[in-house]
């Protein structure tokens, strides 16, 4: 196994959504492999919060399907709170990837749930922030998935989920509505 | 510390040394990912660590976990190849992370 330690200094550079982050790091002149340290993860962070203000638009998750029921109740969510249901969706999934993330309990109640077989209803693009951007495509290719489908099976659970009561999601969702 | 605990600890401090671009080497995001949901690590197994280059290679422990792990989520499962051992003998923080691909 490589130990890396034949290496050089090189500019290396990270597509995200078309754009590209450039990094100074470590290359490993035997095999190829190259350092992602401490320091490229936070530059990388910080550079991904400017590109919400810069490239909004790039962040854009399309093509999601959710049953009709569901998109019912994000309709009626997104009424009650004064909201839209794109804002709805983005609750869902920021739900599930930074609050689940530290709620191992909370990722498993909702990959029991069965949203049920209604017909499918496509729904219109919307954007997500950035850092929500990176854990959807990060998941979809550790899943061999792509990012609609990630997105439609994370939104339609959280939706049922909340419609059913589970674990105050629906509070959870109003209140990431409201913030 | 279960050994789990002892991952997400070392992902969360950030002292991981971790090498993408190598063939089939899956991306420290992915490493991330799969730890902040509840990998099944039972088939890990401890060998004792041959190499003593890199972060951590002086001062980390002595064995490395090495094996099959699987993550399920979004409706299916993935099967994965780990090899890592954790930086500091004493504290057991930080981590090397020597494989992570898809298992074959």
């Amino acid at each position: 196994m490589c130990d890396h330690k034949n290496y050089r200094e090189v500019q290396a550079g990270k597509d995200v959504a078309g754009l590209i982050f450039s990094y100074a790091t470590k290359e490993c002149a035997d095999c190829g492999s190259v350092l992602w340290s401490q320091k490229n993860e936070t530059q990388f962070q910080a550079w991904l919060g400017a590109q919400r203000k810069e490239h909004e638009d790039k962040f854009v998750v399309q093509k999601v399907q959710i049953p009709s029921d569901l998109a019912d109740f994000a309709i009626e969510l997104a009424e009650s709170n004064h909201s839209t249901t794109s804002a709805v969706f983005q609750a869902c999934l920021s739900f599930y990837f930074i609050r689940g993330a530290s709620q191992p309990e909370l990722l498993e109640v909702l990959a029991n749930v069965q949203p049920g077989a209604q017909p499918l209803i496509l729904q219109s693009k919307f954007r997500v922030k950035p850092k929500l951007f990176i854990k959807l495509d990060a998941s979809a290719k550790l899943f061999n998935q792509n990012m609609n489908e990630v997105a439609s099976w994370v939104i339609q659970r959280v939706l049922y989920a909340a419609r059913a009561g589970l674990q105050s999601m629906r509070n959870e969702i109003e209140f990431a509505l409201a913030a | 510390m279960k050994l789990l605990e002892r991952i997400r600890k070392a992902i969360a401090s950030g002292k991981v040394e971790y090498w993408e671009n190598r063939p089939q080497h899956l991306t420290r995001a992915d490493l991330d990912e799969v730890f902040s949901g509840t990998p099944d690590l039972s088939k890990l197994q401890m060998a004792p660590r041959e190499s003593s280059g890199g972060e951590h290679g002086l001062d980390g422990e002595d064995n490395v976990y090495k094996g099959v792990i699987s993550i399920a989520g979004f409706g299916g499962t993935r099967i994965l190849y780990l090899k890592f051992f954790s930086g500091k003998r004493a504290t057991r923080t930080g981590s090397r992370v020597l494989k992570f691909n898809p298992s074959n």
